[in-house]
């Protein structure tokens, strides 16, 4: 390679412009680490609250009165869901508002009303999901109570404090229903118009294994009856 | 004729380098053989007659160190495709031309929309390379992926291709996972300026049409460099591959120039720029609908450079530059994902320095801030239209302890705009050389940033408002390890053989975790994958002007975990084994020239969730081949005019090389045109 000799102005020139950019690298070098941010892209599941915890519930009692007023006036707000747990491998965390809770009582000959199924539709930041209680068993004029009955079984041996529920998880393209193997329903409230409790439960089978436990607090959208013959449903 | 072709062969060769001049014939030696009948001269090639060893023959590259080195004793494995070899391939598009690299494998999803996989890192992300034009990378600012379509010049316009195989992210930082392709632009010696102007049309067995227009201006005063590069493409409606679907057609046009500006003999002033648009099939990774989209990739560079520096010093380099990438698309026309209302963004700056420290020791120092950002629906809200902040920070050495022995070592830390932390990379080699071979040894780590898709997407129905599938700022860093020891060996002056043996670990590959329906997201594959590779390419001066380059290569792997399905590393979607063979020459007195090219790759099995909604996408795809090739002979119409004819095929018509159920299959398209080019 053919070089031409620089002069001396030159030469100094350029050891100074060089000197000064190793300078500058060990500067660089040395401040923009503090530059550099972490990224903040948190998944949807981690801006999600455990309404559950006994921290919570004063905000999670909040949060029903004014869904209760909601329903109330122009059903705005139907109810009111917060689980978390593991579901497939993942870790869930959900704080819902329902959009769709379906009763189904069974009018009794005696006329008194039994909570037989209850149906709840939400949506989290990642899926839509069904629960249902089929059931529930007690008197919708119960009112307030707490009244715990086991989740899990079949629809062939249904027993008074047995509850069979499941869990039905859909997104845009798929979906899954993850049946209860064993858990509680701890039922709270059963009202004419409201239905509230706890659970705790284990779902699903072999890879599709997950447990969830929460809390909700939910007013129908629709109140299906079925009357037992001879009954009157007083319409 | 023949005789007139062999004096002139003679006067040329010994005029052409006065070393040749002073030992021209009688009296010349070649191979310790005199050199005594002019067929003696045509067996040993000029090459042979010039008495050039095998480091001069190979000539320099600056694609593996980021300096002009020889190519023989370079750190890592490299092919290289001229210009001449470029313009009769009849490939009219890059990827084309780099099916025939050992090493590389090459799926065509549509026209003008290729995936480019090296050693293995098969898949349907196409993010594992650093693609450089003239230096500057053109990777894209979302998620590193190449989109070939956008790179603003043609095969006519390369002066050659260097192909870097293996992991050198402690050269180029991040997304040199597997390698990188260095596209040097078309030039000419001081003191000239070309004019090329071309055109040439025609048609596909599908029954489309297709046409090119380029344009190219080098002006070369010594110390000013001027270039101009311009191209349009169109290809028809080409056959879908399932279903008797067709493909969107692809309108593609590019300009690209330069300014070097070079002072005193040392100071470089380089400002470098370009534009490209396309139009073409959508298919990606993420979007396995195959409709138009349109795309716009805008790039500007600027280089301070003085060399030959006294003292300590050798060269100090200081650069900037920028590029920008725009995706539009009619939303109306899908059901799932699409990368409509992209806007994206990256620049940075950075400063070299090289020393000589000693007469056998030299070193480099540098570092680069890097500025990334993204404005697109499917990005996190937090990180939206958000600046980041990059940097890296680079060393390295080379020693040479004998005047045959080189070694080098080139260590970097890179924290990439959506990495968490710093990650280091390096790359060891020993090059051990000889008049008429060479023997390498290599150890290198390098790594893939994660992309924005994969640390900060946020696919957001349009329909229900659930998130189809979130990014995960976790996701660690996928890493390819890699030892290999390659060869470079001329038993004669006009034939040379180039083997490798590599074995590659890769760590920590992403993978799709499509399957829960709580939460799909990207996560790293605890599972490593370990491969075996070989290649071997060769050269032989065959005589009458006619080169030919045989290459194969095979990939086995050693250790794969059929759990998780990642970006990359899977041995199904990898053709076991690849050959090619590509010849070509001139005649009657260069006024013919012709390239032929053909290649087989064994079969592979894609199976893959992609798009979002995820399906799994399963392709068998057969035993593929791909023959090319231009026939071009000069005219003279008052001025130079070169009557071209290119053929480009894709075997078996029926059979599709992509994952994407909407891929074009194989077929046909031949051109003929006219160029005017004034050397």
């Amino acid at each position: 390679m053919n070089r031409r000799a620089p002069t001396a102005g030159v030469s100094r020139a350029a050891n100074t412009a060089a000197s000064a950019s190793a300078a500058a690298i060990v500067l660089i070098a040395s401040g923009l680490p503090g530059c550099a941010d972490p990224l903040d892209a948190a998944s949807a599941t981690a801006s999600q609250r455990n309404l559950c915890l006994d921290e919570n519930a004063t905000l999670f009692q909040a949060l029903a009165d004014e869904c209760r007023r909601a329903w109330e006036h122009d059903l705005s707000c139907v109810g009111i869901v917060g689980f978390h747990g593991d579901l497939e491998g993942a870790p869930v965390m959900a704080d819902s508002r329902f959009f769709g809770v379906r009763f189904v009582n069974v009018i009794r000959r005696d006329g008194s009303a039994l909570r037989q199924q209850v149906r709840l539709d939400g949506r989290t930041p990642h899926f839509e999901f069904s629960v249902a209680f089929m059931g529930v068993g007690g008197l919708v004029a119960d009112g307030e109570l707490d009244r715990r009955t086991v989740l899990g079984g079949s629809a062939g041996d249904l027993e008074d404090d047995k509850v069979l529920a499941s869990l039905r998880i859909s997104t845009v393209a798929q979906s899954k229903d993850l049946g209860a193997r064993e858990g509680f329903l701890l039922t709270r409230t059963q009202k004419e118009g409201e239905q509230s409790g706890r659970f705790d439960v284990k779902l699903g089978q072999a890879r599709s294994i997950g447990a969830i436990e929460g809390c909700f607090i939910a007013f129908p959208t629709t109140v299906e009856l079925i009357i037992e013959a001879g009954a009157d449903d007083g319409s | 004729m023949m005789g007139r072709n062999r004096a002139t062969l003679l006067v040329a060769a010994a005029l052409m380098l006065g070393r040749t001049a002073a030992a021209a014939p009688p009296g010349v030696v070649v191979d310790d053989k005199p050199i005594t009948d002019v067929q003696d001269i045509e067996d040993v090639g000029l090459a042979g007659l010039l008495n050039l060893d095998l480091e001069d023959q190979l000539g320099t590259t600056t694609a593996v160190s980021r300096t002009s080195e020889s190519l023989l004793r370079a750190a890592a494995t490299v092919s290289s495709i001229d210009s001449f070899e470029a313009r009769l391939s009849g490939a009219r598009t890059l990827p084309e031309l780099l099916r025939f690299v050992p090493g590389v494998q090459v799926s065509r999803n549509a026209a003008g929309n290729h995936l480019v996989a090296v050693r293995g890192t098969a898949g349907i992300t196409g993010n594992n390379l650093v693609v450089l034009l003239d230096g500057v990378p053109l990777n894209s600012p979302v998620d590193a992926s190449v989109d070939w379509d956008l790179v603003p010049i043609t095969p006519f316009d390369v002066e050659r291709i260097e192909v870097v195989r293996g992991p050198v992210s402690s050269i180029y930082g991040a997304n040199a996972y597997a390698g990188v392709v260095n596209i040097v632009t078309h030039d000419t010696v001081s003191g000239r300026h070309v004019v090329a102007v071309r055109g040439l049309g025609g048609g596909d067995s599908a029954g489309g049409t297709t046409g090119d227009a380029g344009f190219r201006f080098i002006h070369n005063r010594g110390w000013l460099k001027l270039k101009w590069l311009a191209n349009a493409t169109r290809d028809d409606v080409l056959q879908a591959g399932d279903g008797g679907a067709s493909s969107p057609p692809r309108i593609s046009v590019s300009s690209s120039g330069s300014l070097i500006a070079t002072l005193r003999g040392q100071h470089t002033f380089a400002l470098q720029g370009g534009v490209s648009g396309s139009r073409r099939s959508s298919l990606d990774q993420l979007v396995i609908e195959s409709n138009p989209q349109e795309r716009g990739l805008a790039f500007l560079s600027a280089r301070y450079e003085a060399s030959g520096l006294p003292g300590l010093f050798d060269t100090i380099a200081a650069w900037t530059r920028g590029r920008v990438l725009a995706i539009r698309t009619d939303d109306t026309q899908y059901r799932g994902f699409h990368y409509g209302d992209t806007d994206a963004a990256e620049g940075g700056a950075g400063l070299d320095l090289a020393f000589d420290i000693r007469k056998n020791l030299k070193a480099t120092l540098g570092t680069e801030a890097i500025l990334n950002g993204v404005d697109a629906p499917y990005i996190h809200p937090a990180e939206n239209a958000k600046l980041r902040v990059g940097y890296g920070l680079y060393a390295g050495a080379s020693y040479f302890p004998t005047d045959s022995l080189d070694l080098q070592l080139s260590v970097r830390g890179d924290r990439s705009p959506v990495m968490a932390r710093l990650t280091p990379s390096f790359r060891l080699s020993a090059v051990y050389h000889a008049a008429s071979w060479a023997v390498r040894a290599a150890a290198g780590s390098a790594f893939r940033s994660p992309s924005y898709v994969e640390a900060a997407g946020r696919f957001v129905s349009p329909s229900s408002g659930l998130i189809l599938l979130e990014g995960s700022p976790d996701v660690a860093a996928p890493r390819n390890q890699a030892l290999e020891i390659g060869a470079t060996i001329a038993p004669l002056t006009t034939l040379r053989v180039s083997p490798t043996v590599y074995l590659s670990r890769l760590e920590n590959t992403v993978a799709h975790d499509f399957e829960p329906l709580v939460r799909k997201t990207f996560v790293n594959d605890p599972a490593a994958r370990l491969l075996l590779g070989a290649e071997i390419e060769g050269s032989w001066e065959a005589g009458d002007g006619l080169k030919l380059i045989p290459s194969a290569s095979y990939i086995r792997f050693l250790r794969h975990d059929r759990g998780l399905v990642p970006t990359v590393g899977i041995p199904e979607q990898n053709a076991t084994f690849i050959a090619g063979l590509r010849a070509h020459g001139t005649f009657l007195n260069e006024r013919w020239g012709y390239g032929v090219r053909g290649m087989v790759a064994s079969p592979r099995r894609y199976r893959v969730l992609a798009g979002i909604p995820p399906q799994i996408l399963d392709r068998r795809v057969p035993t593929t081949g791909y023959v090319s090739g231009t026939v071009e002979h000069k005219v003279w119409l008052r001025m130079p005019f070169w009557l071209s004819l290119r053929v480009e095929s894709h075997l078996p018509h029926d059979a599709v090389e992509s994952p994407f159920p909407q891929a074009v299959s194989g077929g046909t398209s031949a051109l003929i045109g006219l160029e005017y080019r004034t050397e």
